[in-house]
């Protein structure tokens, strides 16, 4: 099966890191789509089939404290895993992000198994609920 | 700025360099930017914190080439790389200052980032900003100097 990712940041170089990543695993993918803010991430996710979501938390125009919380507020776009990648680690933001049903908080600078592993976890049913 | 956040600052700008892209410094002094020929970046970050403050992240732009070229597992000299060298040196002070925050601050104390700007700077700018700088290292024959503004 083939998975659709969109990656949220507003660093072009995490993006292209993580796109890659994602390309190099073992995961089959269909088709991976990037936004530099939570908006436009939202616009992405509304209209297109989207499997999972790495998301920033510091961007422009919308942050993605917003953008997650916009996407629990709605009954389908709440169904959709979220792993926050993120250069902040006070344990009150980890805790926000959980609390708001994001499948994971990986702390950046990450790896690439990072990516990998939390990615494969997730889509193949095994969960994080972690960071 | 105090002894305790310089020691921080410091411990977090190897630790990040190294994580991220595989880089090492050496402690440089400050003679080492005056003397640099070409033009320079600069990266700050505004963050929320106990006390709040600005982090910033002074380099040539031959570093952030570099920087962006090891980031991306590409060469300096490709298309990628050039392109990304001035995001490359934005995502690398954003992510010491995420780690600077709670390693000084300590990651139970509430705190926020906002998003990462960077500019050019002419060397008469680069000189002053430089003068300020508590952090300073050479990394692959390049000057990179650090600061943190705490209010």
């Amino acid at each position: 099966m083939a998975y659709n990712f969109l990656v949220v940041d507003d660093s072009g170089t995490t993006r292209s890191i993580i796109k890659k990543i994602l390309t190099l695993s073992a995961l089959e993918i269909g088709e991976l789509f990037e936004a530099d803010n939570g908006e436009d991430a939202l616009g992405i996710i509304k209209d297109k089939w989207i499997d999972l979501v790495f998301a920033d938390i510091n961007m422009p125009k919308m942050n993605g404290v917003e953008m997650v919380q916009r996407m629990s507020e709605d009954g389908l776009l709440a169904t959709i895993p979220v792993i926050i990648v993120s250069s902040e680690g006070s344990e009150a933001r980890i805790e926000e992000m959980m609390g708001k049903g994001v499948k994971a908080y990986l702390r950046k600078p990450f790896t690439p198994e990072n990516i990998k592993e939390l990615a494969e976890k997730i889509l193949k049913g095994d969960g994080a609920d972690g960071n | 700025m105090e002894t305790d956040a310089v020691k921080a600052l410091e411990n977090v700008f190897h630790e990040i360099l190294g994580k991220y892209a595989l880089m090492f410094g050496d402690p440089a002094g400050a003679g080492e930017f005056t003397a640099f020929k070409g033009s320079f970046v600069e990266a700050t970050i505004d963050f929320i914190a106990p006390r709040n403050g600005t982090l910033h992240i002074l380099a040539p732009e031959g570093f952030c080439n570099l920087l962006s070229a090891n980031v991306l597992g590409t060469d300096p000299e490709d298309f990628e790389a050039i392109n990304n060298s001035q995001d490359s040196l934005k995502e690398f002070g954003n992510l010491t200052c995420g780690h600077f925050v709670t390693s000084f601050f300590g990651s139970s104390r509430p705190s926020d980032l906002k998003p990462p700007q960077v500019r050019r700077l002419e060397k008469q700018e680069a000189a002053l900003e430089e003068g300020k700088a508590t952090v300073r290292f050479t990394v692959d024959g390049f000057p990179v100097a650090a600061y943190v503004d705490l209010l």
